[in-house]
């Protein structure tokens, strides 16, 4: 569905265009939500082929559904939960959750900084977010078609950078030797 | 869930029941693996995701499809196949069905073709079994049963299992707790296929536990050592001296397969090799003569699935 929905790409059909939200507006959310999809990664520790697949689980997400319609922050937990298993790095649903829930209250730019308020796992609150971070999660795989199998292009990139850093060397090396 | 007839169940294992549906718009037969909803409230279920992922990766005549994949109400995820009206396993044990070199040749050669197609995209199975060889009306055979299998970049730091593989089909290495196997392991269990296919027995048949079957492969193909088996001192096992004591010499596999053409042996030994580096692969086997030598293999349409409808149970 994805790869045929992007190949006529127009802003203004988004959902979250439709719904009135401005297509400026979108994309800021879009990258503050990467932003923390990273920084949450990072934190859990999680391989960077789970964090990008997470990202993409999310943006196709959201080709599909409006930012009003479904809490950004909990579409990105669901989003890392899925893509976290999807890659061979399955992490304990309790600790994405606590982890991301710290995040969320200390900020991205302020992660790291010192420790932000804890919350307690057995709240009322927790319990909340984790039941409707796995609903989400099963919305987000439904919405995404069960396509789990992502293709990155960081590994061709990695193939030619590798390949350029290596003639570097041996013009490096030549004068030299010679 | 809707749009399926469940008819019977087929099967249950630890983590999952097997039953036979119905497509209700189309009438078509499929196959329906339930994942049990964990109670651990992990959300959706890893081992799902995981086959999911690899099915829809692995597209291949001789791999079974995907038709369709949900997640019901209670968290369980539903995977949905084509159906398959037979398994090797029950060829293998209807003793009215003739199973002739030809078909032999056949039988294993879609095999490896589906094992060629795993290994090529670095895939993994780790069950290779006659049950999990299904076969459509057609004689085309289907691999299934990926629980188990996983992606598998061959970095010598990526731990393995060695819980994976039923027990007549587990190679040597993985038996003496390698957590380094690799792609040479499923092509352990394809030769142990290859011989079950000729002797229309399992060919290594352990009793329960581990170290019987390591019994049973040393008293065929010799106690490792360093001629044989150069690596195998770094096993897990090897360490703790379960190796038995004397060392016993490999037996010539031509004195127990009596019945089966030259080549096919010499394929089979090239398959059944105790150190793992030294296994042919999917694609060298597939070049192998005992392929391209007379009989041909038989079309997979004449294959007999099934004993001859009267009478038949």
């Amino acid at each position: 569905m994805t790869s045929a929905a992007l190949k006529n790409f127009d802003v203004s059909q988004l959902p979250s265009v439709k719904a009135g939200m401005t297509a400026k507006e979108e994309t800021i959310r879009r990258r503050k939500t990467c932003r923390f999809i990273e920084e949450a990664g990072r934190i859990l520790k999680l391989p960077r082929v789970a964090n990008a697949t997470a990202m993409v689980f999310f943006h196709r997400f959201y080709a599909k559904h409006s930012f009003m319609e479904h809490d950004r922050f909990e579409v990105a937990v669901a989003s890392i939960l899925l893509a976290a298993k999807t890659e061979e790095a399955p992490k304990k649903l309790n600790e994405i959750v606590a982890k991301c829930l710290e995040l969320k209250s200390t900020g991205v730019s302020n992660a790291g900084k010192g420790a932000g308020p804890v919350i307690d796992p057995k709240s009322e609150e927790f319990a909340k977010r984790k039941e409707r971070i796995l609903l989400l999660e099963r919305v987000v795989l439904h919405t995404i078609g069960f396509e789990l199998s992502i293709d990155h292009p960081y590994k061709f990139l990695v193939e030619i950078i590798k390949k350029l850093t290596h003639t570097r060397q041996l013009e490096y090396k030549n004068p030299q030797s010679s | 869930m809707e749009n399926y007839r469940i008819m019977k169940q087929l099967g249950q294992g630890v983590w999952s029941r097997t039953y036979m549906g119905q497509q209700k718009d189309t009438d078509q037969l499929v196959a329906m693996k339930k994942f049990k909803a964990n109670s651990c409230d992990e959300g959706v279920d890893f081992k799902a995701l995981r086959e999911i992922k690899l099915l829809s990766y692995l597209q291949h005549e001789h791999i079974i499809r995907l038709v369709d994949s949900f997640a019901t109400p209670d968290m369980a995820v539903v995977l949905v196949y084509e159906y398959a009206h037979t398994s090797l396993d029950q060829i293998l044990r209807n003793r009215d069905i003739p199973l002739s070199s030809p078909d032999i040749k056949q039988h294993i050669r879609m095999l490896l073709l589906a094992m060629d197609a795993c290994h090529e995209k670095q895939i993994l199975h780790r069950e290779l079994n006659p049950e999990n060889m299904f076969y459509l009306e057609d004689g085309t055979m289907k691999l299934r049963g990926f629980d188990l299998a996983r992606m598998h970049d061959g970095k010598p730091n990526t731990l393995l299992s060695p819980q994976a593989f039923a027990l007549w089909y587990k190679p040597p290495e993985v038996l003496m707790r390698s957590q380094h196997y690799s792609f040479s392991a499923d092509m352990w269990s394809v030769g142990c296929i290859f011989a079950e296919l000729m002797l229309r027995r399992p060919f290594l048949m352990g009793q329960f536990t581990e170290l019987s079957q390591l019994d049973k492969i040393f008293k065929v193909f010799g106690t490792p050592n360093e001629s044989n088996w150069p690596d195998y001192a770094i096993l897990p096992l090897a360490w703790h001296s379960t190796v038995p004591v004397p060392p016993v010499a490999a037996v010539s596999l031509d004195g127990i397969f009596t019945a089966a053409p030259n080549d096919a042996i010499s394929l089979l030994k090239s398959i059944l090799v105790l150190d793992p580096s030294n296994r042919l692969t999917a694609s060298q086997a597939l070049r192998h003569p005992y392929f391209s030598n007379e009989p041909p293999p038989t079309p997979k349409g004449n294959l007999i699935l099934s004993s001859p409808p009267p009478e038949a149970n």
